[in-house]
């Protein structure tokens, strides 16, 4: 046996000696040069293909040979340039589609040329190979399954998890907590999925968070787990009870931090229906927990304060109108693990509910089943504010979206508007230019997916009619919080409708219109929001009852001023645009006639019914008339000539150029062609308008490609000098006026898979005339340009 | 009320396993942040992250001084280091797609791509002769001088260019805006020449 052994590992030797001295030792060969092929599946069954080649190593007409079940839709169209040439053309295939197929090029001479192949196909796959020289046969492979791309996803997700050090902090802490196996496992699972969803969506630059914002959110809720642990164990239960919600959070972050980790989780591998299933199936699985926890939470809440059966519990939980007259229970204590003791699910109940619900205060009545009018627990029980913060944030970004809703129909009269007052934070008050960054995009995301993942509003809506029904929905809402709760559920239950989706189509819109650092501070700025609002609410929580409603009022008239303030802001700057023009003047007539609505249904005494005794309600048609015409103001006015409208004086020459150069550059947001010409006549004059046009749209497009979005953000005049009529300005006649200037453009470049800023500069003479009332651009002489791309780098 | 005091488990009672357990996670949270104050900057994926050192600058800037022969200028010496970010970046992109190949070819096969795509494209759509012509009428004094028919070619050939440059910049961009380009402290500092 040995002996046999020892003759096997020598005659591998021998053999392996042998193949090394006979084997080629030549250096690697050199790459002569490269071929592009590009297969991209457009609409399901037809490919756009596209070989280029460079021109030494062409040896007649580039051609792609359609492989078997495909044919040729068209015929190719060859572009030859001084360095090489190109062949584009259509493929329609059979059900079984091009994968699996092997292309055949031909026109390529040089043996030593290799041929570089990308193919990207409808369901978000892509593929790229680098033949071996010589080979001009392209094999496309087939997809990876479904199984496959999941197991790697989840696998990568388990891997990730075990990278965090915070994450076994947390999970020490469970243990040490009590929590069973059971739910520790189910967290796991949730942190992989989730961290499957998070990637998927980065990978798409859906979302974009950096790992040092997962880093401190993972810490921070470690620290309030032991910092619980330390105080009072029964805190950290009650932190711990789920903590699978927690680890879904964080798995979404850790995963949308790092993208391109797992591969299947990037566009490589993963179709899109594939992973918007397991996102959608994600997205399914959290919400139904959060419902079932956050009943759960009232149903247990309600039965420690004295809910007298598990029905009346459930329909406590559920909003249920029910007067509890009971005083509040201590409960029996349970074991630890089992289920959380009564009082610190109560806290916790509050953690999840009432943290979010507490700004709706009336104190007359105890229709809550989260704990309005029934006294606070015992100081000592109550979980750490870090933890109930915690809680809190991740349950009012979350919760309004899905257990809002539900309860706000079945119970309109007594909605619970607090939820969709936290949705405010994200809009209201810290718009894109807030100016805080805190790196990150958490869950705020989750809120826009779920409330708004449709994108409804900005598939029909402009941004500034998406502005406009957020800011009005959540006036009402702050309405509601200042009037505590006399608002009419006729105008509020549209309006709690209206508030998620339109918030979330405009932060959906700002999301798109923006690259990661913006939304990191759309975000960043929203949690900031929320933690201040819910620290807010925590304090009126801390003081007495009878200042909770002062201070829920107080948060409205806040949020009602600031509202107000901001779509004053937004009236100011839009007058002064439309004033500095000159020439016309809007006539709002919307809003005049919301102000005769209002006028006309504006409650008047009635003696008569006075004598009687009568007290008819007082309806509410005209404030909601009054809001409409303050808030649609800009909307459905008239444009009329303004007699008075004099000549520009140089003082204000600034303004009227820079206002033509925003009108004129503005206009190429505009995808109708004859509407985009009108708009751009309304500030050049006649005779220029085809050539801006022309000369404009060439270079706002440059270097983009079907389906590009360019979208001009900002005209900004740098330079302005009056300058005389110049002698080549032909035909100056007087009432004229000609500037020397230099501004600059910034478009906003959408491609397919990133979107990036371009900047124009340009110098030049303007010539100004007065025509149909109004100051126009003339005639333009441009002295120089400069086309200035944004840095790549994103730090 | 507590109940720390109550429930006895495998003879040690919960209190004293708490304040154990209590302990230990408060030391091991103070190692946990210790160890991430020290584990160094946030990063994120390393396949998607490009990193300029101050080294690499001083390197770059050596061999660039040495390929112009004199000390590269403010301008050059950014263009020289953005040419070595997207030489990195093609290296990455290659890697990332799933090509297979040292680094000098995913860089070539990358690089050769995105000209040749790029040079296709503004070939398959050149200016037109109302945009060459409205060019001409908004630049007259950069033409002046000419004859109408020279100052014509002049101007195609410029859009030409300017549109082949525009295509290969924006299919580059395509490219580097999946990577995270990140400037140390010390490459800030040697790019503004200090």
């Amino acid at each position: 046996m040995r002996v046999s052994r020892l003759s096997g590992a020598w005659a591998v030797l021998a053999c392996s000696a042998a193949i090394a001295c006979t084997a080629p030792t030549a250096a690697p060969a050199q790459d002569s040069g490269f071929a592009a092929l590009t297969v991209v599946e457009e609409v399901p069954g037809r490919y756009r293909v596209e070989l280029a080649a460079p021109a030494g190593a062409l040896s007649g007409s580039l051609a792609v040979v359609p492989p078997r079940g495909c044919a040729m839709a068209g015929a190719p169209r060859e572009v030859r340039w001084r360095g090489g040439a190109a062949v584009r053309m259509e493929m329609a295939c059979d059900a079984d589609g091009i994968r699996g197929q092997a292309l055949r090029l031909e026109g390529i001479g040089d043996p030593a040329l290799r041929v570089d192949v990308e193919l990207r196909t409808l369901d978000g796959r892509e593929y790229a190979a680098l033949l071996p020289p010589g080979v001009r046969e392209a094999i496309l492979p087939l997809p990876p399954g479904l199984a496959a791309a999941g197991a790697a996803g989840l696998g990568a997700g388990f891997g990730r998890g075990f990278s965090l050090p915070a994450l076994w902090l947390l999970a020490a802490c469970a243990v040490l907590a009590g929590v069973p196996g059971r739910p520790l496992a189910a967290a796991a699972g949730a942190f992989a999925a989730a961290y499957f969803a998070g990637g998927w969506l980065a990978g798409r630059e859906e979302l974009a968070v950096s790992l040092q914002a997962v880093r401190l959110l993972t810490l921070l809720a470690a620290a309030a787990a032991a910092l619980a642990l330390t105080r009072n164990a029964r805190a950290g239960v009650a932190a711990l009870a789920s903590p699978w919600l927690l680890a879904a959070l964080l798995g979404a972050l850790a995963g949308a931090a790092g993208p391109s980790f797992p591969p299947a989780l990037s566009s490589v591998g993963t179709g899109i229906a594939q992973a918007a299933a397991a996102l959608g199936a994600t997205a399914v699985l959290v919400g139904a927990g959060m419902v079932a926890a956050t009943f759960r939470w009232g149903a247990r809440g309600a039965r420690a304060e004295g809910a007298s059966s598990p029905a009346d519990a459930r329909r406590v939980a559920a909003g249920g109108r029910q007067v509890s007259s009971a005083p509040p229970g201590d409960g029996a204590p349970g074991p630890v693990g089992d289920q959380p003791p009564p009082v610190a699910s109560s806290s916790h109940g509050r953690g999840a509910g009432q943290g979010v619900r507490q700004l709706d205060v009336d104190p007359t009545v105890t229709n809550s089943p989260y704990g309005r009018g029934v006294p606070d627990a015992p100081a000592g029980d109550r979980p750490s504010s870090a933890v109930l913060l915690l809680l809190a944030a991740a349950a009012a970004l979350v919760v309004p979206a899905l257990a809002g809703l539900p309860s706000l129909l079945a119970e309109p009269a007594g909605a619970p508007f607090a939820e969709l007052f936290l949705a405010a934070a994200l809009l209201g008050f810290a718009g894109p230019a807030s100016g805080l960054r805190l790196g990150a995009a958490p869950a705020v995301t989750f809120l826009l997916l779920l409330t708004a993942g449709t994108g409804l509003p900005p598939a029909f809506m402009g941004i500034e009619v998406v502005r406009t029904a957020a800011l009005a929905a959540l006036f009402v809402v702050a309405g509601r919080l200042v009037l505590g709760g006399r608002v009419d559920a006729r105008y509020a239950l549209p309006a709690a409708v209206l508030a998620p989706v339109a918030l979330g189509g405009y932060l959906r819109q700002l999301m798109a219109e923006t690259a990661a650092f913006p939304v990191s501070v759309l975000a960043g700025a929203a949690l900031a929001a929320t933690l201040v609002l819910l620290a807010g609410q925590r304090f009126a929580e801390l003081v007495a009852p009878a200042w909770r409603a002062r201070a829920g009022r107080g948060v409205g008239v806040g949020a009602a001023v600031l509202i107000v303030a901001a779509r004053l802001g937004d009236h100011l700057r839009w007058g002064a645009r439309e004033a500095v023009a000159g020439g016309s003047l809007p006539i709002p007539l919307l809003a005049l006639g919301l102000i005769a609505v209002a006028v006309l249904a504006w409650p008047r005494r009635r003696r008569v019914a006075e004598a009687l005794g009568f007290h008819a309600p007082k309806g509410t048609l005209h404030l909601a008339a009054l809001a409409g015409a303050f808030f649609l103001l800009p909307f459905g006015t008239l444009q009329v000539g303004n007699p008075f409208s004099p000549p520009a004086p140089p003082s204000q020459a600034d303004h009227l150029v820079a206002d033509l150069l925003h009108g004129t550059y503005h206009a190429f947001n505009l995808t109708d062609e004859a509407e985009l010409y009108d708009r751009l006549s309304q500030s050049v004059t006649g005779t220029l308008v085809a050539d801006l046009y022309l000369d404009s749209r060439r270079r706002l497009r440059a270097g983009t490609a079907e389906g590009d979005e360019v979208t001009v953000r900002e005209v900004a005049l740098l330079d302005l000098h009056q300058a005389p009529l110049a002698a080549s300005m032909a035909g100056t006649e007087s009432g004229e006026a000609a500037f020397r200037a230099s501004w600059r453009v910034t478009a906003r470049v959408r491609h397919l898979q990133h979107v990036h800023e371009r900047q124009n500069l340009y110098a030049g003479t303007l010539r100004l005339r007065m025509e149909d009332g109004r100051w126009k651009l003339a005639d333009v002489v441009l002295t120089g340009e400069e086309r200035i791309l944004s840095p790549w780098s994103s730090q | 009320m507590e109940t720390d005091d109550a429930t006895p488990r495998g003879g040690v009672s919960v209190a004293r396993l708490r304040r154990s357990a209590t302990t230990a996670v408060v030391a091991g949270f103070l190692l946990g942040m210790v160890l991430l104050a020290f584990s160094g900057p946030a990063g994120g994926d390393h396949s998607r992250r490009i990193e300029v050192r101050g080294a690499d600058v001083r390197r770059i800037q050596a061999e660039e001084g040495a390929r112009v022969g004199r000390e590269p200028t403010a301008g050059e010496l950014r263009a020289a280091v953005e040419g070595y970010v997207r030489r990195e970046a093609w290296v990455l992109e290659g890697r990332r797609s799933g090509r297979l190949g040292d680094e000098a070819t995913l860089r070539a096969a990358i690089g050769s791509r995105l000209e040749l795509l790029g040079h296709a494209e503004a070939s398959a759509a050149p200016p037109t002769d109302a945009e060459v012509r409205a060019f001409l009428a908004l630049r007259p004094e950069r033409y002046a001088g000419m004859a109408p028919s020279e100052a014509y070619d002049r101007a195609a050939a410029e859009l030409m260019e300017e549109a082949v440059r525009a295509a290969v910049e924006r299919m580059e961009h395509e490219v580097l805006g999946r990577y995270r380009i990140v400037y140390d402290r010390a490459a800030r500092a040697a790019l503004a020449g200090e």
